[in-house]
């Protein structure tokens, strides 16, 4: 029966780039951080759609920063994961560490 | 810039994602990438908003088709009392009947105009392949091949004329900030 809990690889790395970045989490250092750690480019736009997705599962909150002139007077909105997502990232955590154990070297 | 932050507008994409792309464009990415993350912003937009309000969506296509029947019929009843040189009435008329539907449209589908006139634009995209197919059938079977190259690139430049101009009629209406995300 599949878990409840169990996140897709992309909510995966985006829960880990916001654990990873900590209280400065928004729009554009989570795409840097998945390009960067993840070896994966993801469009802002998909970021967004992932986060919308966790916060409606309670896996994420967000809140309005400042706006910068460099935004164009547009606010930064900061996420961070809650209690639940991180209950959940170690679950998968367990998850693949489990499936990967006894796997043969890769070549 | 400008054009990227007026289509997002439209789209009614959130503030804070305008942001980040408006940074980002500012650190020194091309504008390949910003077209194309302006593009993933707005179907991301879109998408949901055709999926949970499917309904609004048919709507909207049919609201679309029946001002084009209105159209239609107010063309061959002007065509019909007023001879006139036909040219240059296509020339005003064309433009403006397409515009006034994606207005209509828009404006009637407030809450989610985006994505609605992008349904109503998606059905007529579809129309036109359709008639395009069928012309092209035609003219094949009739032995017509000469015919095709004098005929269908006029078409085609009629039916990108009619979508521009739906499009752009949609899109005049800027959605108030309650609407954006």
């Amino acid at each position: 029966m599949p878990d409840k809990h169990s996140l897709g690889d992309l909510d995966l790395l985006v829960l880990l780039a916001l654990i990873r970045l900590g209280p400065e989490a928004y729009g554009v250092p989570i795409a840097r951080e998945i390009e960067d750690k993840g070896k994966r480019a993801v469009a802002l736009g998909t970021v967004y759609a992932v986060l919308d997705r966790l916060e409606e599962r309670g896996l994420v909150k967000s809140e309005l920063g400042e706006a910068t002139q460099e935004r164009g007077g547009r606010a930064k909105r900061y996420f961070h994961v809650t209690a639940k997502g991180l209950r959940d990232v170690r679950s998968t955590r367990e998850a693949l560490i489990a499936m990967w154990r006894g796997v043969p070297e890769l070549a | 810039m400008k054009a990227a932050k007026w289509l997002l507008e439209r789209f009614c994409v959130r503030e804070s994602l305008v942001g980040d792309l408006v940074e980002e464009y500012g650190c020194g990415r091309s504008a390949w990438w910003l077209w194309r993350e302006t593009a993933v912003a707005i179907a991301r937009a879109v998408a949901p908003d055709l999926r949970h309000h499917w309904v609004l969506a048919l709507r909207a296509v049919a609201t679309g088709w029946l001002l084009n029947l209105v159209w239609v019929q107010l063309l061959a009843w002007v065509m019909l009392r007023y001879p006139m040189d036909l040219r240059a009435f296509f020339v005003v008329f064309n433009p403006l009947w397409p515009a006034l539907t994606g207005w209509v449209i828009a404006r009637t589908h407030k809450a989610h105009q985006g994505a609605m006139v992008i349904a109503y634009a998606v059905s007529f995209v579809i129309y036109m392949v359709y008639k395009f197919w069928g012309l092209f059938m035609f003219y094949r079977e009739t032995g017509a091949g000469a015919y095709l190259l004098f005929v269908l690139p006029r078409i085609f430049v009629f039916f990108l004329v009619v979508l521009a101009c739906t499009l752009a009629g949609g899109f005049l209406h800027r959605p108030s900030r309650a609407q954006s995300r």
